[in-house]
């Protein structure tokens, strides 16, 4: 009986691993749906009488993804969104049954009374409910994040401004048009060698009727002096508040803090991640792929050069000026905040149980 | 009805995973070769992941019946759930068209179909070429076949003549040298002439493509194919048609070079994404070295550049891997080198061993002190006693119909030389011999002794005339032919070749200090050899000076033995002798010995030579200040 209704989710976790592993899925908003998704049906199958025995195996499960996907930060995002899902959901359902706590209480009561709180092996009726219907809202939010930091983009570029941004992101693309419709401004596309991404951004811009100027990456320097702010999509914000970015994007940054040019970075909440830079190898931060663009194959070099193509690049928090998350903006220092908000610290490590 | 929108909707795949070489051979047996690893994966797991990455859900996969269970197997234990694997064996399939025969036989194919070896690595979306394919064909009722060909970097030996709007074969020669293009080809249209396209072993087929070789029961390969409709296009009635990758990167593995050549690929990450951490789990750190799980490295070993090392493997103190494959639960001890290798799954290596260009077959057992160097190739379990030294060897576990030498229990040596039944079989594996070694040549310059495979590294013409003048020579000898008709022979044979004239100095002179093979070598000593030698040069000695006259020819001459020492340990003990003899018969002059040796060439193997030779350049100095002295008093 169990094996029935296993299989076809090993068919889904197969496909969802090989579609990211095999570039399916390029886009960060797709996977960030795509896991929720898969994570739904995972709730759905598998069996749990208490809240704790249904975190535990989602853990395991977290863990089981994210080893296979240690460059996906995203994924790691998701699985931690959802397991502060399913406590607050549990901790709401425990405040209505029993209404023990009061928020006025004194301090001594709360954190006296969080202990039995915390050991989740109560059972709450419904909770299952609640809980897809938290992780509906979530996903509506994941669909909106685009819209909802479009919408601050008023607040932020105003008449005649000339905005530099690094290849394509799709934040950054709403971003920019959703400001087009009241004010008008130029846009510097830097064409982010070797993937070239700001070609296809620069030619979606100027077919929204947006001046927009595709400029190589090595006179981004020279532009920098008239540039009144730079706006980039991330790839992942990691936990100080540094950013794994498009590469080329640590040589912009550089030099808009030598022009003092504010660096504003669009990035939703689910691209929050509680990691830390601790290398730059590929296990841990960056990700090489075929040196294609670098270099052709068919160059008679090829076997005598060591070609590297890194994906990303690393940003340090000093040298951004803003996020702008689908909440509102955010200083980088204060990133910390919004982590322990959105992510239960017990869950940073999923391997401890 | 019904049967219509499935032949719509359907693609297949015919995968050959069979291969009809024994390339492989002992490091995989004839019938499995698509099973050999490939970075520590089976080659067969490339071509698969390519078509599922790809799209394609229907494969047909040839293999021959004896390996039929050990590739399902493998299919089923690597989770392709997205394929639809088909099985088709048969028995009696000797070449590629047997197969296609076989195909058309059992009625599996209903459909336009992508066919291709069980050894294509790389990234190719297929589906786009596929959907061109079928345009092609709403235009051309006639194309059977597209054949995919990768953009290369140089010349090789492979001749394409296109048309230039619709890339139709026109003419196809797969010969190397010269070749005749009819005049007709570039009368009526544009076309291209191609050298420069590598095969991918990759085409897609219209269903018309296995009758064609049901009906030509005489073509055995792709090549007679094409080889085949081009000369009968009208009878035949069916084109080809090339398509050419210029991005992106496909690449075939067919014997040990290209095995080489796709395993740098691989570790340099051209076939992204058949990348080792994600086909496998291995984490990447810079220099292209790949960790599996679970390693236990020694504080002081050291790991260089483009290695991958596989899960649950052991290593021990000191030692060091550069450039090197290494499988999966190996155990290397302290000391041990390991360089430009691959070793399989389960290796073990003893203390203080040395391995360098050699291919090591699974759970291998190498006792300590022992050296395997220039590619060896070592079956599956062979058991190598301590303090063995290995050169250009292939090894086995168990005696194979008693050709093999016995070098320990475990360990059976094949010698190519000693088998005197040479049928199509033997030929094929002495090749790889010498392809693996000249590519291990060229790609360290690592001292090497075998002659053939320098001469397949200079160029064709050359070689031609160097291999004439041998013949020349040799015949000269054994016939005592005037040593002038012998001169008209070899100028000749120069005008033939186009060879200018220090070349064929530097050809002549090599040419004779090689006269005696390999066999005759074995049989003489030193001091015997010298001998002949000494007789030989003396017998050409009119040809000698006929090459030898100025400074330039005597350096040309003096390089020529350097060379010839360089790959032969007999010519290297006595080379101080041919000189000092040359010397004395006034064929090289004392100011160009002085001159050659005072030139400072890098490598190890001209410093040796150069300090064998002082002692005479010594004595010639001397006798030079003697002489001076005399004329001053």
């Amino acid at each position: 009986m169990l094996d029935i209704i296993d299989e076809p989710h090993e068919m889904l976790l197969d496909n969802y691993i090989s579609n990211i592993k095999r570039k399916k899925w390029e886009n960060n908003y797709t996977i960030a749906e795509e896991t929720v998704k898969l994570f739904r049906h995972f709730i759905d199958t598998i069996k749990w009488s208490t809240t704790k025995e249904l975190l535990n195996q989602l853990r395991d499960y977290g863990m089981k993804i994210t080893s296979a996907l240690p460059l996906q930060f995203i994924v790691g995002n998701i699985v931690r969104r959802i397991l502060n899902i399913i406590r607050e959901e549990y901790i709401d359902a425990r405040k209505n049954t029993e209404e023990e706590i009061d928020l006025q209480d004194s301090l001594h009561k709360i954190v006296s009374s969080e202990d039995d709180i915390d050991d989740y092996n109560t059972i709450v009726p419904e909770l299952k409910l609640s809980i897809f219907e938290h992780l509906d809202e979530f996903q509506v939010e994941i669909e909106s994040s685009n819209e909802d930091i479009a919408k601050q983009a008023l607040e932020h570029i105003h008449s005649n401004e000339i905005i530099l941004t690094v290849g394509k992101s799709s934040e950054v693309e709403m971003f920019l048009k959703k400001a087009a419709k009241d004010r008008t401004f130029e846009v510097f596309v830097t064409e982010c060698a070797p993937l070239n991404h700001g070609r296809q951004l620069a030619l979606n811009l100027s077919k929204h009727k947006i001046q927009s100027t595709l400029i190589p990456d090595s006179t981004m320097f020279g532009i920098m002096s008239r540039v009144n702010k730079v706006i980039i999509g991330v790839d992942s914000v990691m936990a100080n508040g540094g950013l794994r970015t498009f590469n080329g994007c640590h040589a912009v940054s550089l030099a808009a803090a030598h022009y003092s040019v504010p660096v504003i970075v669009l990035a939703p909440m689910y691209k929050l991640s509680s990691r830390y830079l601790c290398s730059y190898n590929q296990d841990a931060f960056n990700e090489f792929v075929s040196p294609d663009g670098v270099l052709n194959y068919s160059d008679s070099v090829v076997s005598k050069v060591d070609v590297y193509n890194p994906t990303y690049d690393y940003v340090p928090p000093e040298n951004v000026t803003l996020f702008i998350s689908n909440n509102g903006g955010h200083s980088p220092s204060y990133v910390y905040r919004l982590l322990s908000e959105i992510y239960h610290p017990l869950d940073y490590d999923l391997s401890i149980h | 009805m019904s049967s219509k929108v499935e032949k719509q909707d359907v693609l297949q795949a015919v995968v050959v995973a069979s291969f009809f070489h024994k390339n492989f051979w002992p490091a995989a047996g004839k019938d499995d070769s698509c099973l050999v690893p490939m970075v520590n994966k089976p080659l067969l797991y490339y071509t698969l992941d390519l078509l599922e990455s790809s799209g394609i859900v229907d494969v047909v996969l040839f293999c021959s019946s004896c390996s039929t269970d050990r590739i399902k197997t493998f299919v089923r234990d690597t989770s392709f759930h997205r394929l639809n694997v088909t099985y088709s064996s048969s028995d009696t399939c000797r070449s590629f068209g047997d197969v296609l025969r076989h195909l058309d036989a059992c009625a599996l194919i209903r459909n336009d179909f992508v066919l291709l070896w069980g050894n294509v690595i790389g990234k190719l979306s297929l589906l786009p070429l596929v959907k061109q394919f079928k345009e092609l064909r709403q235009r051309d009722k006639g194309a059977v076949m597209t054949l995919i060909y990768q953009q290369g970097n140089s010349d090789t030996g492979q001749t394409l003549v296109l048309s230039s709007d619709s890339h139709r074969v026109l003419f196809h020669n797969k010969s190397r040298g010269k070749i005749n293009l009819p005049l007709e080809l570039v009368l009526n249209e544009t076309v291209q002439i191609r050298r420069d396209l590598l095969e991918t072993n990759i085409a897609i087929c219209s269903t018309a493509v296995p009758p064609l070789f049901a009906d030509n029961f005489d073509f055995q390969t792709k090549d007679d194919f094409v080889k085949g409709l081009l000369i009968n296009e009208e009878i035949l009635n069916s084109t080809l048609y090339v398509h050419i990758i210029d991005k992106g990167y496909v690449n075939e593995v067919f014997d040990w070079p290209s095995y080489q050549k796709a395993s740098h690929d691989i570790l340099h990450r051209w076939s992204y994404p058949q990348v080792p951490e994600i086909i496998d789990k291995y984490s990447l750190r810079y220099g292209n070295v790949y960790f599996g799980e679970n390693l236990k490295l020694a504080l002081t070993c050291d790991v260089g550049n483009d290695t991958v090392i596989g899960s649950d493997s052991i290593f021990g103190n000191g030692t060091s891997i550069f450039k090197s494959i290494i499988g999966k639960n190996c155990n290397i001890g302290n000391n041990v080198v390991i360089e430009n290798s691959y070793l399989f799954n389960g290796v073990n290596v003893k203390d203080n061993s040395v391995i360098q260009y050699s291919v090591i077959g699974e759970n291998c057992l190498i006792k300590e002190n022992s050296t395997i160097i220039d590619s060896c190739i070592l079956g599956s379990n062979v058991v190598i006693e301590s303090t063995t030294e290995l050169k250009q060897k292939q090894l086995c576990s168990s005696n194979f119909n008693n050709k093999m030498i016995k070098l320990s229990p475990k360990a059976y040596v094949y010698d190519a030389e000693n088998d005197s039944d040479s049928d199509g079989e033997q030929e094929t594996s002495g090749l790889r011999y010498h392809k693996k070694s000249c590519s291990s040549y060229s790609y360290s310059s690592s001292d090497n002794d075998d002659t053939a495979s320098i001469v397949a590294s200079i160029p064709d013409d050359t070689c031609m005339f160097y291999s004439e003048v041998v013949d020349s020579l040799i015949r000269g000898f054994e016939d005592h032919v005037h040593c002038d008709n012998l001169i008209l022979e070899i100028n000749s044979s120069r005008y033939a070749y186009n060879i200018n004239y220090r070349e064929a100095n530097f050809q002549v002179i090599r040419a004779m200090l090689t006269l005696n093979n390999k066999a005759e070598l074995k049989a003489l000593n030193q001091v015997r050899y010298y001998a002949q030698l000494q007789s030989q040069l003396d017998y050409f000695m009119p040809v000698l000076k006929n090459y030898i006259k100025n400074m330039d020819s005597c350096e040309d001459c003096l390089s020529a033995i350097e060379d010839v020492a360089k790959c032969e340990d007999m010519l290297n003990t006595v080379v101080v002798k041919v000189i000092h003899h040359l010397y004395d018969m006034n064929v090289l002059s004392e100011e160009s010995i002085l001159k050659w040796h005072q030139k400072d060439e890098d490598g190890p193997f001209s410093k040796i030579i150069r300090d064998k030779t002082s002692k005479l350049v010594e004595w010639l100095k001397d006798a030079e200040e003697e002489t001076d002295s005399d004329d001053s008093s």
